[in-house]
């Protein structure tokens, strides 16, 4: 992949990022700039107010005016000012400030939402994958919205401070021409060519150091450094800022200390020494630095120079030395920060340009608006029809020439080898994806036809790494704000937490994790699961999947699932996956998947007759360790 | 510095208390700030140089910047031309090199401290590595080691930068302050007087701010929790499939408005004060800016001073304040970062997983005798063990079962001295475990837990826990032929330098089946001579979960080992098998055995294999 942020764009295109940035900023809050840009004109107007009013008390006293005159000026020098600077922070405390930091949190929390938003198989695409690399790469050195702010406010101050500068320079300028004196020319020539000059060498400087920090600087060194040093290093240190502790036990246990010495902290300090990187950056940013120093310093000292020898020759005032001086400085500091803020600001654009991309990404599912009749006696009917299903970006097919109908009020339990399509079934079910081939029909209709929203409404699904959020118990089991507590404590009885719920502190306000609350409680891996099980049951869906709902319990545990099974689910259609076959004795219809195929369905006892079947194959994988035993006990 | 060291190496009777004492102490800023630059230097001697070079920089900078027009309208009353630009020249030029020097280093300085930052984070998890491991889980220090880290997140606001540039930000408004006052003092002392009385009254008001921006902090760090944790929340794409089934889009939606208007409330509270601030400090610049003018003003008019230092005059008294304000704004940030150093400090200085201790001979006598005497062990609040005791026979096969929750983990964290009991022994050959050296201890177990990690580093490296270099290649093989992974890893070409997982570098990934082959041949390579597996087949299916248990039997000929299990059937391959509840062991026997008692066992085993039986119909 070519570095695309170094890369020389043209200057349309480059306006064209700029203008989409901005117009999402302004697309959030629509009074932000012309707040800021008057706040910014306060600003400016205070500084030029300053340096006119005390260059002017100056030449009054240069003059030898009386007391009460030059006083005068004083009290202008302490009044205005004030005013100014008040409003200026009347201005942003009260009203930009907080606007600019809520449209941060928006614009960033919309980024993150739109996780959730879009297709769920598009989430995997090599498309999104690519672009959250790209979006990865572009935010090092914490770039992102936030520098649009004091990016654009630094070119706006910058314009208005060199408009203020020149209405105070002008003048002053226009009687050095005028005086026809040729030193003069000589100095402005000779100033204008080392300016130049500095400002060439700056760019240039600057330029090369934006292409270390930003491009994928690993590029550019062998294979084997890459190898060594780029791909792990903020691995374990991310891990165990995040609070991953697990792993130290096997790094105690096994005498890893060394190992993982070698990989972090030795790992750290080698690349830097291999590859020079930050050596090379500071070396670069320095010089930018001391080239800025200086030719700002030089314009002030030029500026003295030349309006000091005028004045030496009487041409004007000693105020004029002042206000020349320092208008000049401001001037000149203003175009060369302006520039920089300008290109930096570019750079932000093309950055983020990746995250608008994001924003911009439509669904590519068909979606109907089809409305999913809601039938009281739930019949509802779904069939899969030589249904063929590869995951994107993958050669090989989860599911083959797939078919399978379900029927309402039926329990049925699917049980495979890992990878043989079962979860994959649930999540073309849920429309997660759309197969390639063959179709999904509900009552007869393709899936596709139906309104998104009120198709999802039918299932309820307990998949095996399911979440729950560090929230309120609550609102965990209704995954809303508003929950009916009645239901919310049926449901979590009937999931065979009743005694848990008596432990909670606060019931059902109860916060889960500590994630936001230090109050949370923890809950442990099979109270979890329960309460996703009453998660699945509050939906009250017609259709209940359960993907491996026991793995993380004890026995005993799933038993008691188990045998409420048909009680928790009652006339609704249940699915039910386990790699524990004993589960299946619950259902009386048993499919049967191998790489991605239905191979068997029946009964238990059916199932059990083909003995060259992989239904008898599983069964006895498992069953040898209880059967004979109990046979003879 | 030892006085900070006071609380380590106490009597052991104490702990408790020790702990609480350790986790308030606080070092003084003083010695964070050398603490931080001590560590910068040692690694990077010539930052020492740029530290000054910056500080001079700022320091004479904007004091030739406020001498500069003194020197121009001085220059311009002599009124020599040559001689007057000579002048001017000759102090611009020094305000050029002190300011280019001071904007070039400062600069430049941002990548040795990221790189730096980056240095401490590596150091600090090695530190986390040495130890001891209870305190890592549950222990009363857990808390620092957290807030270890977060005082290093946070980008360029981590405290590491902060405890390098507010010192140096302190000593340029001190130098700035004193070289300001001397100048002023060439006036007037009074005027000195006069205007450390109105910084006092600055300083007040400077306070009064903190003192309404403190007030917020924990309301502000409690929003910045939840929108943190929001957005985390949103971008988990492990999440995605459950957001959508749950329509929960509306849920984060509704939690984020609150959120986020809660932010807009606080943030609007906080500004309205600050706004209060601002206008007291504008009233007292102005008080102060106008008495002082007024003054220089009458002292220029009636000759007392020249025009060109009455502009240098001008300039310091319009530069003091900020200097004020600037020592007020940095000493509090400092504080602020110090409580943060604090913690990264408590946290390097933490004491490790002791090497001290006797490694006697008979612990390593094979196989094994394991016995827990009186063992009583709490957990947090939750007292787990209450007098446990268990002998383990030589060579002996053990089954432990118990319901979830029982402490079946625990006892096994307990065995290998991961946790330490609160009383009682653990022998093992009749050694007492807590007198023997860690590491000497560690050596005796092949554990493969059930979270048991594959790191992102070379396969080798993986199956040996050491660097590759100081891996036996030979033997790693051996150890992925027994574990039946040989033939798989070299028909696609995995040698033992190629990286493993999603995180590394075109990483060898595994499915459920092969990783828990992988943890076998990791335990076999390393051959201790006691056994452990917890729960190793609970993600498999059937036939791979029979596979495995027959390649664990293999393993275990000849060793004390320990299977925890679920799946009852972990017990057909074991000489006794324990059942835990409450903390105790309330049956153990042969299979045969317990079932005849008609226990505990007995009744789990009977819900598990019942669906197996053919002969029998559904009852429930």
């Amino acid at each position: 992949m070519q570095n695309d942020l170094t890369s020389k764009i043209p200057f349309r295109e480059n306006i064209r990022h700029l203008k989409n940035l901005l117009a999402a900023v302004h697309g959030l809050d629509r009074s932000y700039f012309f707040l800021n840009i008057l706040r910014l004109l306060t600003d400016t107007a205070n500084g030029a107010l300053r340096l006119v009013l005390s260059a002017d008390i100056l030449e009054l006293l240069y003059e030898g005016r009386p007391m009460e005159e030059i006083m005068k000026s004083v009290v202008l020098l302490l009044v205005f000012p004030s005013l100014l600077t008040l409003a200026s922070s009347v201005l942003w405390n009260e009203f930009i400030s907080p606007r600019k930091e809520n449209i941060i949190r928006i614009y960033n929390g919309n980024f993150a939402a739109k996780f959730q938003s879009m297709d769920y198989s598009l989430l995997e695409s090599p498309y999104v994958k690519e672009l959250m690399e790209r979006i990865d790469r572009a935010n090092i050195w914490g770039a992102g919205i936030s520098d649009v702010f004091w990016k654009s406010d630094g070119i706006i101050y910058q314009i208005l401070n060199i408009i203020c500068s020149a209405v105070v320079a002008l003048p002053i300028l226009n009687t050095m021409v005028h005086s026809r004196n040729p030193w003069f020319w000589m100095g402005l020539v000779m100033l204008v060519l080392l300016l130049v000059g500095l400002t060439r060498l700056y760019s240039k400087t600057n330029a090369a150091l934006q292409e270390t920090i930003l491009s994928d600087f690993t590029k550019k060194f062998p294979i084997e450094l890459r190898k060594k040093y780029v791909s792990f290093t903020w691995y374990w240190v991310g891990r165990c800022m995040g609070g991953d502790y697990h792993f130290i036990k096997d790094i105690h246990l096994y005498d890893g200390y060394e190992m993982m010495k070698k990989y972090t902290s030795d790992n750290i300090r080698e690349s830097e020494n291999a590859m020079h990187w930050a050596r090379t950056s500071e070396k670069m940013s320095r010089k930018c630095g001391m080239i800025q120093g200086f030719t700002q310093r030089l314009m002030t000292l030029a500026g003295y120079l030349i309006s000091g020898a005028f004045c030496i020759l009487g041409a004007f005032s000693v105020g004029n030395v002042v206000k020349f001086a320092g208008a000049l400085t401001n001037i000149i500091m203003g175009f060369q920060r302006m520039e920089e803020q300008y290109k930096d600001l570019c750079l932000t654009a093309r950055r983020e340009a990746y995250t608008l991309k994001m924003f911009r990404i439509n669904d590519e599912m068909y979606k109907g608006q089809l409305p999913v009749e809601k039938r009281l006696d739930n019949k509802y009917e779904v069939e899969f029809r030589n249904v063929s299903f590869r995951y994107p970006g993958t050669d090989s097919y989860a599911l083959k020439h797939f078919s399978l109908k379900l029927t309402v009020g039926e329990r049925m339990a699917i049980v495979g080898m890992n990878g043989s399509g079962k979860t994959t079934m649930i999540k073309l079910l849920c429309r997660l994806y759309d197969p390639q081939e063959g179709e999904i029909l509900l009552n007869g209709v393709d899936i596709r036809k139906f309104r998104q929203d009120e198709y999802i409404r039918l299932f309820s699904v307990v998949f095996q790494d399911f979440r729950l959020l560090s929230m309120p118990l609550g609102q965990n089991v209704a995954a809303s704000m508003e929950t009916d507590g009645g239901r919310a404590m049926e449901v979590l009885a009937q999931a065979g937490l009743s005694e848990r719920m008596e432990q909670m502190p606060e019931g059902l306000d109860t916060w889960l994790y500590q994630e936001i609350q230090d109050e949370g409680v923890e809950i442990s891996g099979g109270e979890a699961q329960k309460i996703a099980i009453a998660r699945a049951l509050y939906k009250d869906a017609p259709f209940v999947l359960l993907d491996e709902p026991t793995a993380s319990l004890d026995p005993l545990s799933e038993y008691e699932i188990y045998s409420r099974f048909d009680t928790m689910v009652q006339n609704k259609t249940a699915i039910y996956i386990s790699h524990r076959l004993s589960s299946c004795r619950f259902c009386n219809d048993i499919a049967v998947f191998h790489e991605g195929r239905l191979v068997q369905r029946g009964s238990h006892e059916e199932l059990l007759k083909d003995e060259k079947g992989k239904y008898y194959e599983l069964w006895h994988a498992q069953a040898q360790y209880y059967v004979t035993e109990n046979g003879e006990g | 510095m030892p006085s900070e060291r006071r609380h380590v190496g106490q009597k052991p009777g104490r702990k408790g208390r020790n702990m609480k004492q350790e986790e308030n102490k606080t070092y003084s800023i003083f010695s964070n700030v050398l603490y931080f630059h001590r560590y910068l230097y040692r690694e990077k001697p010539r930052m020492a140089l740029h530290h000054v070079m910056i500080v001079l920089g700022r320091i004479l900078g904007p004091f030739l910047a406020i001498l500069m027009p003194g020197i121009v309208v001085s220059v311009v009353q002599k009124g020599e031309l040559l001689q007057g630009l000579g002048v001017i020249a000759l102090a611009g030029l020094l305000y050029m090199v002190c300011d280019g020097m001071a904007q070039g280093f400062e600069r430049g300085n941002y990548f040795n401290e990221n790189v730096f930052r980056t240095s401490l984070l590596g150091d600090a998890v090695m530190k986390e590595m040495k130890l001891h491991y209870k305190e890592v889980e549950y222990g009363e220090r857990k808390n620092i080691i957290k807030r270890a880290y977060q005082c290093m997140d946070g980008g360029d606001w981590a405290v590491s930068y902060r405890m390098l540039d507010f010192p140096r930000d302190m000593v340029v408004n001190v130098a700035c302050f004193l070289l300001y006052s001397t100048v002023l003092s060439t006036l007037k002392p009074w005027m000195v007087v006069f205007l450390l009385l109105l910084s006092l009254l600055n300083y007040g008001v400077l306070q009064l701010k903190n003192r309404w921006m403190l007030a917020l902090r924990d309301q502000f760090a409690q929003s910045e929790r939840e929108i943190k944790y929001l957005t985390y929340t949103l971008r988990d794409t492990d999440l995605a499939k459950d957001m959508r089934i749950f329509s929960m889009n509306d849920w984060m939606m509704a939690f984020r408005n609150k959120v986020f208007g809660e932010r807009m409330k606080l943030e609007k509270k906080n500004n309205r004060k600050m706004i209060l601030a601002d206008f007291l400090q504008i009233l007292l610049t102005v008080l102060r800016n106008g008495l002082a003018y007024g003054y220089l003003i009458h002292s220029c008019l009636t000759g007392e001073i020249a025009l060109g230092s009455f502009l240098v005059y001008f300039g310091a008294i319009t530069g003091f304040s900020g200097f004020v304000t600037g020592m007020v704004d940095t000493y509090t940030n400092l504080k602020l970062a110090n409580e943060e150093a604090s913690c990264f400090r408590a946290h390097m200085d933490m004491p490790e997983t002791d090497d001290a201790g006797e490694v006697p001979e008979a612990l390593y006598r094979q196989p094994a005798k394991i016995e827990f005497r009186d063992v009583t062990f709490s957990y947090g609040k939750e007292k787990i063990y209450d007098h446990f005791n268990l002998v383990i026979h030589p060579g002996e096969k053990i089954a432990l079962l118990g319901v979830n929750g029982v402490g079946k983990t625990t006892l096994i964290k307990l065995l290998c001295g991961l946790y330490e009991p609160d009383g009682g022994t653990i022998l093992i050959n009749g050694v007492d475990i807590s007198r023997v050296q860690k590491r000497g201890l560690y050596d005796l177990f092949s554990v493969v837990f059930q979270e048991a990690s594959i790191f992102p580093y070379p396969v080798g490296s993986n199956i040996s826990m050491k660097k590759l270099e100081d891996t036996d290649e030979e033997k790693a093989w051996e150890a992925l032929r027994q574990a039946g992974l040989e033939e798989e890893f070299r028909e696609k070409g995995i040698g033992m330098n190629s990286f493993m997982t999603s995180q590394a570098f075109e990483g060898v990934e595994l499915s459920g089946g092969q990783r828990q082959r992988f943890l076998l041949a990791r335990a076999l390579y390393k051959g201790g001579n006691i056994l452990i597996l917890d729960e190793p087949t609970s993600a498999l299916d059937p036939v791979a979960e029979s596979q495995i248990y027959e390649e664990y039997v293999k393993l275990s000929r000849g060793r004390t080992s320990i299977f925890i299990s679920h799946r009852l059937a972990s017990t057909k391959f074991s000489d006794r098998i324990l059942f835990l509840e409450d903390g105790r062991v309330t049956e153990e026997g042969t299979h045969e055995e317990l079932m005849k008692k008609g226990g505990s066992y007995a009744h789990m085993f009977e819900i598990q294999s019942h669906y197996y039986q053919t002969d029998q119909r559904l009852d429930t």
